[in-house]
């Protein structure tokens, strides 16, 4: 009855249940950390161009280039069970076949709280394609810059930093 | 061999045998309830499932556990991490949303059929990948609803590291080490083939396969 091994199977169970507890507190705890920061997006009108398709070498598409400021303070989503952030900048738009889109140009991932402060001047990294091949019916799309927080335990949360309140519009240069 | 244990078996009766066997089953029984339970409480075939490769680095590492759900009113959003299984592959897949098309009325897409009203096509991408999925989606131009396992909501970090246990290194040769194959599968044009892909080649042609038994995402 009281035989080592009873002993080291009451200890070991005994200690999981109580890992198994702290790590749903830690979970728990991260739900009050309420921070919500804000910060400020500008774009630029964004341009348009007809390019190949990487898929069908045939087929034309139109490709928007996307010119943007971000500056954002994301440093108080940082806290103990914060292991990274997942930054992206996202176009809505709807197109003329009544199609809602959402479209992920720019994304970045902050492990520290150091690297928090966002402060960012660049272009697209991924390319901002339409389905229909074509962003000529679409008059202009919204843009926002989202974020989500990975945990070390725990539920993952998203939330909003910025978003560009009047639409921005598309533009079609002239080609020689 | 195993006399001792006979003798005990006898010594204890038959019925004492079968009260072992029962619990035996009950316990077995306990845990598969559960399981489905759970898959029938998240609408999902498998709701907690582990990591196994390396495409969401630095998010998830090999050996993180994933907690899933996929209620059937649910909308899928960019930056939302899913796992999908693509018909004919044999590994889910986790990696995150790029695109989703919300379809508001029927309409005709090019290179796919009618879409109703609440269809959503989507498009993923790994977070430690440079390019989104469209190779490893086996011909498909978009994911849709019936492709997706769940969304992971909950995450727990890996306890054991999974790169330093000896045996399941080779795990490690994932879809994303694959890709090489399925991209020159996909090539249309009959190029000349240079150093670099000759060398892809080999490494596909001699690369070590996991054994079957291996392969499997759900714990």
């Amino acid at each position: 009855m009281h035989s080592i091994f009873s002993r080291i199977n009451n200890i070991s169970a005994f200690l999981s249940s109580c890992t198994m507890a702290l790590l749903a507190c830690v979970a728990l705890s991260s739900f009050l950390f309420t921070a919500d920061p804000k910060g400020t997006l500008s774009i630029s009108p964004v341009k348009v161009f007809p390019s190949k398709t990487n898929r069908y070498p045939r087929r034309i598409q139109e490709m928007g280039f996307v010119n943007f400021n971000i500056s954002a303070d994301l440093t108080p989503l940082f806290h103990w069970n914060t292991k990274q952030l997942f930054l992206y900048l996202e176009a809505e738009y709807q197109n003329a076949q009544g199609v809602n889109n959402t479209v992920v140009i720019w994304d970045r991932i902050v492990r520290r709280p150091e690297d928090a402060v966002i402060n960012f001047v660049g272009k697209n990294k991924y390319a901002f394609r339409e389905i229909s091949s074509s962003f000529k019916k679409v008059p202009s799309s919204y843009y926002s810059l989202k974020y989500n927080v990975m945990p070390h335990v725990g539920v993952l949360t998203y939330g909003e930093a910025a978003r560009t309140i009047e639409p921005v519009d598309f533009v079609w240069e002239e080609h020689v | 061999m195993f006399t001792e244990e006979l003798r005990a078996f006898r010594r204890l009766g038959f019925r004492h045998v079968l009260l072992q066997v029962l619990n035996f089953a009950s316990v077995i029984a306990s845990g598969l309830m559960i399981w489905k339970g759970l898959g029938l409480i998240t609408n999902t075939e498998s709701p907690i499932v582990v990591v196994l490769s390396g495409s969401m680095e630095p998010a998830f590492y090999r050996g993180d556990l994933l907690f899933l759900t996929n209620p059937a009113s649910e909308r899928y959003h960019t930056g939302d991490i899913t796992v999908y299984k693509i018909p004919g592959a044999d590994i889910p897949i986790v990696h995150r949303v790029l695109e989703t098309h919300d379809v508001s009325k029927t309409v005709k897409i090019p290179g796919l059929d009618t879409k109703q009203p609440g269809d959503q096509l989507l498009l993923t991408k790994g977070d430690n990948n440079y390019v989104d999925d469209i190779e490893l989606y086996q011909g498909l131009d978009w994911l849709e609803k019936k492709h997706i396992v769940g969304k992971v909501r909950g995450h727990r970090s890996h306890l054991v590291n999974i790169r330093q246990i000896p045996t399941l290194r080779r795990l490690r040769h994932d879809r994303d080490e694959r890709l090489p194959s399925v991209k020159i599968r996909i090539t249309r044009y009959p190029r000349p083939i240079g150093v670099n892909t000759a060398r892809i080649i080999v490494a596909v042609l001699t690369r070590p396969r996991p054994p079957s038994y291996l392969v499997s995402s759900s714990v």
